[in-house]
């Protein structure tokens, strides 16, 4: 009797998915992105947007919804050109309704009551990115945090 | 633009730590992956790309369970089961103060209190110095809706500014959160 090949492969081994875990993860979320991404931009394209909320805090979206000749969006300077009137249409599709309320207080902290029912951390992470550091209550607690963000997390996924 | 990177990495990050708590948990690794990249689909769609708080939120409430189950799963060593359940009640407190439904996530320190109660009479030091882990741990979880709220309380209540105090200020638990949610929303 011919000896039996078995493929005995146990189901963790064999599917690519499964070996690597990480990758699967990264690259199913790159490719989702680029899909919402596109029908983000790609409704810049066919008509206006649901309100002008964004227009509250992204310059130049006044003009919000009106067609350009190049399809791009034309706000109060209509863009930079091609490159930069996606990158500026994406940001103002992106920051409306809550997003309104996080940018302002990333700017220029609480000011108005109902600015409160939303929750300080992220304003506060925003600053710090892009002052490259944590400035806490009124400034007398400054702390170096740009490395440590990526830092914690990978240090949670791998180390952990 | 800042908000909508920190908003993506906060995504990624927390998919991969969803991953990791699955593990952990079920220990069944397809399960796990299935997870990680269901939360990765996730019907909440952009608000995950947007500046929302959401995304962030995710990433340090997985973030802290994940420790609270490593706390867990380290029975046999006591500091280091202390250790993870204190750094996960920090986590929930940051997560606490992205939104403030955080709050709930120390659900997970009420019932472990319940639960090592009865072994106080048959392990007293280690059992005690577990609960005082978790009474630590549930304390930041409390302090991320506590901490914003005194800061609120100090600004609208204290009249410095001269302005007349806020009307909920006067209330049995002068808290803002409560007041703007059905004043405003």
């Amino acid at each position: 009797m011919p000896p039996q090949h078995h493929k005995n492969r146990s189901s963790s081994s064999s599917t690519g998915a499964l070996a690597h875990p990480h990758r699967t993860i990264l690259a199913s979320f790159f490719a989702w992105k680029l899909f919402l991404l596109a029908i983000a931009l790609g409704s810049t394209l066919v008509g206006d947007a649901y309100d002008t909320s964004a227009g509250l805090v992204v310059q130049g979206s006044s003009g919000l919804g009106r067609p350009g000749k190049d399809g791009g969006l034309v706000g109060g300077d209509g863009g930079g050109g091609g490159g930069l009137g996606l990158g500026h249409a994406l940001v103002t599709r992106l920051s409306s309704w809550d997003a309104i309320y996080f940018v302002s207080v990333a700017r220029r902290g609480y000011r108005f009551e109902q600015e409160w029912a939303f929750g300080g951390g992220l304003p506060v992470v925003v600053r710090g990115v892009l002052n490259g550091e944590l400035v806490v209550r009124g400034g007398h607690v400054v702390i170096d945090v740009l490395p440590g963000v990526p830092v914690t997390g990978l240090f949670l996924v791998f180390v952990v | 633009m800042t908000g909508i990177a920190v908003a993506n990495t906060a995504h990624l990050l927390s998919a991969l730590v969803l991953y990791r708590l699955g593990r952990v948990v079920w220990r069944d690794q397809p399960l796990s992956l299935v997870a990680a990249l269901l939360h990765v689909v996730s019907p909440a769609g952009l608000f995950l790309s947007a500046p929302y708080a959401e995304s962030s939120f995710a990433l340090l409430s997985f973030s802290g369970y994940l420790l609270f189950a490593l706390g867990c799963r380290a029975e046999h060593r006591p500091t280091r089961r202390d250790l993870y359940t204190v750094l996960s009640g920090i986590f929930f407190g940051l997560a606490t103060a992205f939104r403030s439904n955080g709050i709930l996530n120390g659900v997970p320190f009420a019932w472990e209190v319940l639960r090592n109660l009865p072994r106080l009479s048959q392990r007293p030091t280690d059992t005690l110095r577990r609960l005082s882990a978790l009474g630590v741990g549930g304390v930041c979880v409390a302090a991320g809706s506590l901490g914003p709220q005194a800061a609120a309380y100090l600004r609208f209540c204290s009249g410095t500014s001269g302005a007349e105090p806020r009307p909920w200020c006067q209330g049995y638990v002068p808290s803002i959160y409560t007041f703007v949610q059905s004043h405003y929303w």
